[in-house]
C-alpha cells in the first residue's frame, strides 16, 4: 500500500507527465472554485456535496488517466518514403501488458505537421494500430525523436500526456509535381506495352506484330503481313540500348532553391524513366550511374532528398 | 494415409528444402489443396522458387518454370503453330503452360498482354488458340512470383487479375540461425534429395477432401461479416469482392484438413483470412505500390481483431 | 455528424439538473415550462435555433435583462434569478445545432442548475438528482471522450471494457465524494440552506383564530409540519403527546379569538407561571418546517421556557427574537424557511396556575337548548372537577366525529350539538367549553397537535395531526379536557400509506441529520473516532462507536449499493446471438480458465488453445482437447450432452502434473 503510494507519488513527479486541462477543464475548474467559495461562504452542506463530487472527479480522472498512459508501448510503421507535400500515413502500433488503454491519442513530437492518431480501445489481448495522417513540408531526413501518447479519458478534463522516446529516420522525397505527368501521358497514344521502352517503328528488332489500332500511324503499317493476313499488322520493335540521361544538382546548403532544384530533377528523373531512359545524377561529388525501374527511381528520390544534408549518397 | 498425416508428411519433407518457413508453407500446401493459385511476394533470393518446385515435387507434378521478361510473349507460354518443313504443315508446340505446375518468375515484368494470357487460361482451365480449345491438365497451379520492390518491374498485375490468386504470401528473409543451418548443410541442390509423397492422384484426393469439409452457416455468415467489414472499413477505396469470399472459404476448407477436421471453425477463416484477402484490398492511402502490402495486412488483421466471431 | 447516444445523455443530463431545481417550486412558471418545451424538441430531433447564433444570444439578453430586473425590484431571489437564466441557458443550447461544443456547454450549464439546486433545495431529494447528475454528466463526457477528436465512432470496436472502467471510475468518484464530503473542513458554524420547498402553499392547523362552520373538509394532511427532539428521550414509537400552540378565551358564538397585544420581543421568553418544585421539565429541540406556516411556537403540555429562537434561510441561520402574547401563545418575530427553538415544559397538565381572565366564563347569546343540554347533561355532578369529567365523557359518547364541514350555518353550536350531531375537534372543544362556563367553570380551547411519531432520533408531527380541545380552570390549575371521540383525536392516513411515509421519513431524517446538519462538530466526533478507533478498548470509545456505527454502515451499504447499480448498468449486456448451445460451454471454459488465473490476453480460444499448445503449457493438452470438442460441437454438428460438459470442464480443473517450465 505504502510503496504503491510511493511510486505513485513518484511519478507524478516523473517529467515525463504533462497534465493539460482542457478548455472545457478550465471552465469546470472554475465552477469547483466557485462552488467552493460559495460552499465556504454559506456552509451550505448541499454546496460542500456538489464539492466534494466535483472534487472527486478530479482526482478520479488523474487517476484512471495515469492508468492510461502509465502501461503503453508504442512502434512506429514508417512507410519507406514519403513525398513532401503529400500526405502520408504513419502508423503506431500500441500495446499493452495487461488490462486495457482508453480514448488514446498519439502524435509525433516533432514539427511534422501530424493529425495525430486515435484508439478508443487499446487491449492487452493484442497490438493496436492506428494511422495518422502527416504531412512534410519540406524534402529531406526527417529526424522523428520522440511521439506523444495522450488521452483524456475518463471525462475529458484533463489531458494527461506522456513523452516516449522513440528514434526514427523519415526520409522525405521532393515535391512530385503532378501537372507534368498529365501532359506527358496525354502525348502517348500507342496503347499497349509501348511505354516500356518499345520504340515505335524505327530499325530495332522486330519484336512482335500487333494489329492496327485506330489513330495509329499508317507508316508503321507491315504491308506485306497485312496482305498475308487480311487486315492491317504493324510491326513492334524492341529497342535494344537504352538512351542514358544524368542528371546534376548542386548541392549548396539545404535552402528553397536547393529544394525546388531537387523537385525539378526528380520530376525530371521520373519522366524520362516513364519514356525509356536510362537516368543517372550526380549531386555534389556522390554518383549515381544511370539505370532504370521502379527501385533506380527510389535510389534517385533518396539521393535526392539527401541532398544537401552532409551525408547525401 | 488420410489427409491431414499426407498434408504433415509433405510438410516435414517440405520443411527440409524450405528452412524455417513453417507457416509458408503449410500456406502454400493449403493452397494447394484449395485448388488455388499461388502468388510469392518477395524480394529475390529468399527461397521463393524453391518452395514452388519442393510443392510440384512432392507430388510429382509436371513442372515448368518461366522467367517472364519484358520481351516474353503470350505464345512463348501458350505455344504456337510451328511450321513444319518437311510434312508442310503446320504443328501446335504446347508452351510451358501445359504442365501441371507452372512456376511464373517475376510475373510483372512482362508485358500485360503476356500477364493476362497465363492469367485467362489459369482461370478458364484451358488454353483457345487459333479457334482450338485445348485443356490443361489436372491438377493444375500456377505459383507466381513477384519482387515487390522494383515496383513491379514496370507491369503492376492489375487489381482483377491479382483476384485470380488464391492466395498472398511472402517469404521474409531468413531468421539467422537457419541462415547458418543453410550454410552448414552445403547442399547446393536440395531438391535433389527430395522424395516425392505421391502422385499427381494424392494431391487429386487432398482437394476432393477439402471439398468435403463442412461450412456451419454460422461461419459461413462470419466469412461475409468479415468481407463486409473491409468494404465498410474508412481506409479502403474497394472492399473484396464475392469471388474473394468464395476463395475464403475454400482456402479455409483446405485449412480444415490440417486439424484432421471436417468442418471449418472460425479459427480457419482467421488464420487464411490475411493470405487469401490482403492482396486484394485496393486502399485509400496516398502512397500506393510497396507499402499498401504492409498496410493491407495491418488492415485485414485490424478488421479480423473487430469483427466478433461466433461464438 | 449525428451522434444521437450522447445528445441523449446529455438531454438526460440537463433534465435531471432541471429536475434538481424544479422540485424546490421556486423557480418562475414561465421557466418551468420552457424546459421541457425545449426537451422535447431536442429529443425529437428539431433545433430551431440552429444557425440563428445573433438571434438567439439578443433574445437570451433580453430574457438574463427581464429575469434580472426582477430580481432587482425585489420580486424574485437573486440565486432563483440566477438558476432560471441558466436553466434557460440550457433550453437554448438544447434546441441548437448538436455539436461536441454544445454538449459541454449543456453539461456545464447543467453543472451550474444543479448548484443552484443545492442552494434551493435542501430535500433529500435532491441527493437522487446530485447522484444521478453525476452518473449522467460523466457518462456523457466519458461517451465525448471514446469517440475521439473527431467524434467518428470506430464500428466494431468492443467497447464493453471502456464501459467497465468508467463504471469504475464513476463509482470511485461517488465514493471518493461522500469520503471528501465528511473530510472536507468546514470552516464556518453558520449553516445557509433551504431546508424542505414550501412546496404548493403551507398546510398549517394554527390560525389565528378558531371559526367554526364554513365548507369543505378538514385534510389528513401527512406533511411534516415540525419535528423535535427530546430530552429526556420518552423512546416510545409513537408520542401521543399534545403540542400546545395557543390559547383562546373569548366566543362570540361563532368564533374563537384572542385579544392580547404583543410584548416586546426578547431572546427568550418565561411563562409567568409560579414555579413548583418536584415537577419534571422536558426539554425540547423544536424545528418548524416551512411547512408549518404559521409564527406561533408549539410546545409539549405545558410550556415553560422559550429560547435559542433561530430563523433559517438563504441567508444563514439568524438568531431571533420571540415574543409573548398574553393569551399565552409565543410568536417567532422573523419569517425563515425553518423556525427553530428549544422549549422547556412541564408535563404536568395541572401545572398551568395562572388565574383566569373575565373573558373566560362570558357567554354569548345562546340557544336555550344549549343551557338545557347542560343541565341534562351534568346530571348528579356537583363538584367543578365531576361536571367536567362528566361533560367530557358524554359529549364523546353522544357524539360523532366527522371530517365533513358543516357549511355556512346560522349557529354552528347549535347545528353540531342538534342538527349533525356530528362534528370535528374544533366543534367539539367549543361545545365543552360552553357547556363549562354555563356552569360557570373559567374554560378556554386550546389549539395545537397531538401526536409525534419516531424517525430516527427525532419526533416528526404532520399537518393532520393538528388538533383542538378545551382546558378548564378547576381546583386553582388549568386542566385539560377532551371531548373529541378517540377515533378523531389524530387523523391518521392508511396503513400503507402511513409505512410509505415513515419509510420516506427515516430516510429524509437521516438525510438531514448526517447531511444537512452535517458540521464541523460532526467532523471533530469523526475524526476522535478515527483516532480512538485502533485502541477500541475504552469504553467511552466503544459507546461512541456504537452511536457512531450504524451511521457508518449506512453509508457503507448506500455506497455499495450505488456501485452495485452502477455496475449493473454499465456491464456489458450478454450476446444476444449465443444461443447455440454450444456456446454455453465455451463460456464456461473461459470462466474455468479465468478461474484458474490463465490470462488468454483476449484471444479467441482456438488461438489460446494453439499457443498452449506450442509453448507446451502443462494446461496444453487438456485445453486442445476441450476446445476440439467445443468446436465440434458448435461447428461440426456434434452436439455434445451435458454430463460430457462436466466431465470436459472437469478435466480443466483438475491441477496439472508438475510444470515442464
Amino acid at each position: 500500500m505504502l510503496r504503491a503510494a510511493v511510486a505513485t507519488l513518484r511519478r507524478w513527479m516523473n517529467p515525463d507527465r504533462v497534465l493539460r486541462v482542457t478548455p472545457m477543464g478550465r471552465v469546470y475548474l472554475v465552477l469547483t472554485l466557485g462552488v467552493g467559495v460559495g460552499a465556504l461562504n454559506t456552509g451550505n452542506n448541499l454546496l460542500y456535496l456538489v464539492l466534494a463530487f466535483l472534487l472527486s472527479s478530479i482526482i478520479v480522472s488523474g487517476v484512471l488517466s495515469e492508468r492510461v498512459v502509465r502501461d503503453l508501448t508504442v512502434r512506429r510503421l514508417l512507410p519507406d518514403g514519403a513525398f513532401a507535400h503529400e500526405p502520408f500515413p504513419i502508423r503506431y502500433e500500441l500495446r499493452r501488458r495487461r488490462g486495457h488503454a482508453f480514448a488514446v491519442a498519439v502524435r509525433e513530437a516533432s514539427t511534422l505537421m501530424n493529425a495525430g492518431a486515435f484508439a478508443a480501445v487499446v487491449s492487452a489481448a493484442g497490438p493496436t494500430v492506428v494511422r495518422a495522417t502527416a504531412l512534410a513540408p519540406r524534402r529531406g531526413p526527417w529526424a522523428l525523436a520522440a511521439v506523444e501518447v495522450s488521452t483524456t479519458f475518463p471525462f475529458g478534463i484533463f489531458e494527461k500526456k506522456r513523452t516516449i522516446a522513440l528514434a526514427d529516420t523519415l526520409l522525405v522525397y521532393p515535391r512530385r509535381g503532378f501537372a507534368c505527368e498529365v501532359s506527358t501521358a496525354g502525348q502517348r497514344q500507342v496503347p499497349g506495352d509501348a511505354s516500356s521502352g518499345a520504340a515505335r517503328g524505327g530499325t530495332a528488332d522486330v519484336a512482335d506484330l500487333r494489329e492496327l489500332v485506330p489513330g495509329e500511324d499508317a507508316r508503321r503499317v507491315h504491308w506485306r503481313r497485312s496482305a498475308a493476313l487480311g487486315k492491317p499488322v504493324v510491326v513492334v520493335r524492341e529497342r535494344e540500348e537504352r538512351r542514358q540521361h544524368v542528371l546534376r544538382v548542386d548541392p549548396t546548403t539545404p535552402s528553397e532553391a536547393l529544394d525546388s532544384a531537387c523537385e525539378a530533377a526528380a520530376g525530371q528523373a521520373r519522366r524520362l524513366l516513364a519514356d525509356g531512359w536510362s537516368v543517372g545524377l550526380e549531386v555534389g561529388g556522390a554518383r549515381l550511374r544511370p539505370g532504370s525501374g521502379a527501385l533506380h527511381e527510389r535510389r534517385l528520390l533518396a539521393a535526392l532528398a539527401l541532398a544537401g544534408y552532409g551525408d547525401a549518397g | 494415409m488420410n489427409a491431414t498425416d499426407l498434408l504433415k508428411t509433405t510438410h516435414a519433407r517440405l520443411g527440409e528444402v524450405v528452412l524455417g518457413k513453417p507457416l509458408q508453407a503449410k500456406l502454400a500446401l493449403t493452397c494447394l489443396a484449395a485448388r488455388g493459385h499461388l502468388l510469392l511476394e518477395d524480394v529475390p533470393g529468399v527461397g521463393k522458387t524453391t518452395l514452388a518446385e519442393g510443392l510440384a515435387r512432392a507430388f510429382s507434378l509436371s513442372c515448368a518454370r518461366v522467367q517472364f521478361t519484358a520481351d516474353l510473349l503470350p505464345s512463348d507460354i501458350l505455344g504456337a503453330q510451328v511450321f513444319l518443313q518437311q510434312q508442310g504443315t503446320f504443328e501446335f508446340r504446347p508452351g510451358p503452360i501445359f504442365h501441371q505446375v507452372v512456376l511464373a518468375d517475376e510475373l510483372n515484368r512482362a508485358p500485360p498482354r503476356t500477364q493476362s494470357a497465363l492469367l485467362e487460361a489459369m482461370a478458364q482451365g484451358q488454353v483457345s488458340l487459333d479457334g482450338v480449345t485445348r485443356p490443361l491438365p489436372t491438377p493444375f497451379v500456377v505459383i507466381a512470383t513477384q519482387n515487390p520492390l522494383d515496383l513491379a518491374g514496370t507491369y503492376p498485375l492489375p487489381d482483377s487479375q491479382l483476384d485470380r490468386f488464391l492466395m498472398r504470401l511472402s517469404l521474409g528473409h531468413l531468421a539467422p540461425q537457419f541462415e547458418a543451418e543453410l550454410l552448414v548443410s552445403r547442399r547446393s541442390e536440395p531438391l535433389q534429395a527430395f522424395s516425392p509423397v505421391g502422385g499427381p492422384d494424392v494431391l487429386s484426393s487432398l482437394q476432393r477432401a477439402a471439398d468435403a469439409v463442412r461450412v456451419d452457416r454460422d461461419v459461413a455468415d462470419y466469412a461475409v461479416r468479415l468481407a463486409t467489414a473491409t468494404r465498410a472499413h474508412g481506409d479502403v477505396e474497394r472492399g473484396v469482392s464475392t469471388r474473394a469470399v468464395l476463395a475464403l472459404m475454400a482456402a479455409a476448407r483446405a485449412w480444415a484438413l490440417w486439424e484432421a477436421r471436417d468442418f471449418v471453425t472460425p479459427g480457419d477463416v482467421r488464420a487464411v483470412l490475411t493470405a487469401t484477402v490482403a492482396h486484394r484490398l485496393l486502399l485509400k492511402s496516398a502512397v500506393q505500390g510497396a507499402f499498401s502490402r504492409d498496410e493491407a495486412a495491418h488492415l485485414v488483421e485490424e478488421i479480423s481483431r473487430r469483427v466478433d466471431a461466433p461464438r | 455528424m449525428s451522434r444521437p447516444l450522447e445528445t441523449l445523455a446529455r438531454d438526460v443530463t440537463a433534465s435531471i439538473a432541471f429536475g434538481a431545481v424544479a422540485v424546490s417550486g421556486s423557480v418562475p412558471g414561465p421557466v418551468l415550462l420552457a424546459f421541457p418545451v425545449a426537451l422535447g424538441l431536442s429529443l425529437r430531433g428539431v433545433r430551431p435555433l440552429a444557425g440563428r447564433r445573433s438571434a438567439s444570444v439578443v433574445l437570451l439578453l433580453a430574457v438574463a435583462a427581464a429575469l434580472f430586473g426582477w430580481a432587482t425590484f425585489g420580486r424574485l431571489e437573486l440565486i432563483v434569478a440566477a438558476v432560471a437564466f441558466a436553466v434557460l441557458v440550457n433550453c437554448h443550447r438544447l434546441v441548437a445545432e448538436p455539436s461536441p461544443q454544445t454538449t459541454r456547454q449543456v453539461l456545464l450549464t447543467s453543472l451550474l442548475v444543479i448548484t443552484g439546486g443545492a442552494v434551493l433545495v435542501g430535500d433529500v431529494r435532491f441527493a437522487l438528482f446530485v447522484f444521478g447528475f453525476i452518473v449522467a454528466a460523466s457518462w456523457t463526457m466519458a461517451r465525448m471522450v471514446l469517440d475521439g477528436p473527431e467524434g467518428r465512432r470506430e464500428p466494431g470496436i468492443d467497447e464493453a471494457p471502456a464501459r467497465r472502467q468508467v463504471a469504475y471510475g464513476l463509482g470511485l468518484t461517488l465514493a471518493l465524494g461522500v469520503v471528501l464530503f465528511v473530510v472536507f473542513p468546514r470552516l464556518s458554524w453558520n449553516q445557509a440552506m433551504a431546508r424542505a420547498p414550501p412546496g404548493l402553499g403551507g398546510v398549517t392547523g394554527m390560525s389565528e383564530s378558531v371559526r367554526l362552520g364554513g365548507g369543505g373538509d378538514i385534510k389528513t394532511n401527512p406533511r411534516v409540519v415540525f419535528r423535535v427532539s427530546l430530552d429526556p428521550d420518552p423512546l416510545t414509537e409513537s408520542l401521543e403527546a399534545y403540542w400546545v400552540g395557543r390559547h383562546f378565551t373569548r366566543f362570540d358564538g361563532r368564533q374563537w379569538s384572542s385579544t392580547g397585544t404583543a410584548q416586546p420581543p426578547t431572546r427568550r421568553v418565561l411563562m409567568p407561571f409560579p414555579r413548583r418544585r418536584g415537577a419534571r421539565s422536558v426539554k425540547q429541540d423544536i424545528v418548524l418546517s416551512s411547512a408549518y406556516g404559521s409564527r406561533t411556537l408549539v410546545a409539549l403540555d405545558v410550556p415553560m421556557h422559550f429560547l435559542n429562537g433561530r430563523s433559517v434561510g438563504l441567508g444563514g441561520a439568524v438568531p431571533m427574537n420571540l415574543s409573548r402574547v398574553p393569551d399565552d401563545q409565543v410568536l417567532a418575530m422573523l419569517e425563515g424557511n425553518e423556525i427553530g427553538y428549544e422549549a422547556i415544559s412541564v408535563d404536568e397538565p395541572s401545572f398551568d396556575t395562572s388565574a383566569p381572565p373575565a373573558s373566560a366564563t362570558e357567554l354569548p347569546a345562546l340557544d336555550p337548548r344549549v343551557r338545557a343540554l347542560a343541565v341534562e347533561l351534568k346530571g348528579p355532578a356537583k363538584a367543578p372537577l365531576d361536571v367536567a369529567t362528566r361533560f367530557e365523557r358524554e359529549l364523546t359518547r353522544r357524539y360523532a366525529y366527522t371530517l365533513a364541514l358543516p357549511g355556512e350555518v346560522d349557529d354552528p353550536l347549535v347545528d353540531f350539538l342538534f342538527v349533525r350531531r356530528a362534528g370535528h375537534c374544533e366543534d367539539f372543544a367549543t361545545a365543552l367549553a360552553v357547556l363549562l362556563r354555563i356552569e360557570g367553570i373559567p374554560s378556554r380551547v386550546t389549539t395545537g397537535f397531538l401526536g409525534g411519531q419516531r424517525a430516527g432520533a427525532r419526533y416528526h408531527v404532520r399537518a393532520g395531526d393538528a388538533h383542538a380541545w378545551t382546558e378548564a380552570y378547576v381546583d386553582g390549575a388549568w386542566r385539560r379536557f377532551d371531548a373529541t371521540p378517540e377515533a378523531g383525536r389524530s387523523a391518521s392516513p392508511p396503513a400503507w400509506l402511513s409505512a410509505a411515509i415513515v419509510a420516506y421519513e427515516t430516510v429524509e431524517e437521516w438525510w438531514r441529520l448526517r447531511v444537512l446538519d452535517y458540521s464541523v462538530r460532526d467532523q471533530f466526533a469523526f475524526v476522535r473516532d478515527v483516532l480512538r478507533w485502533p485502541s477500541g478498548t475504552d469504553e467511552a470509545g466503544e459507546a461512541r462507536g456504537a452511536s457512531l456505527t450504524p451511521t457508518g454502515r449506512g453509508a457503507l451499504v448506500v455506497s455499495l449499493a450505488t456501485v452495485a447499480l452502477l455496475a449493473l448498468l454499465f456491464l456489458p449486456r450478454r450476446r444476444g446471438r449465443g444461443t447455440h448451445p454450444a456456446s454455453g460451454l465455451l463460456d464456461a471454459i473461459e470462466a474455468t480458465l479465468r478461474a484458474r488465473g490463465v490470462d488468454t490476453g483476449g484471444k479467441p480460444l482456438e488461438e489460446f488453445s494453439q499457443s498452449l499448445t506450442a509453448t507446451n503449457h502443462p494446461l496444453g493438452p487438456a485445453l486442445a482437447h476441450v476446445t476440439r470438442r467445443y468446436l465440434e460441437a458448435r461447428f461440426g454438428a456434434r452436439p455434445l450432452g451435458p454430463r460430457e460438459q462436466r466431465a470436459l470442464l472437469a478435466t480443466l480443473e483438475t491441477p496439472p502434473g508438475p510444470s515442464a517450465g
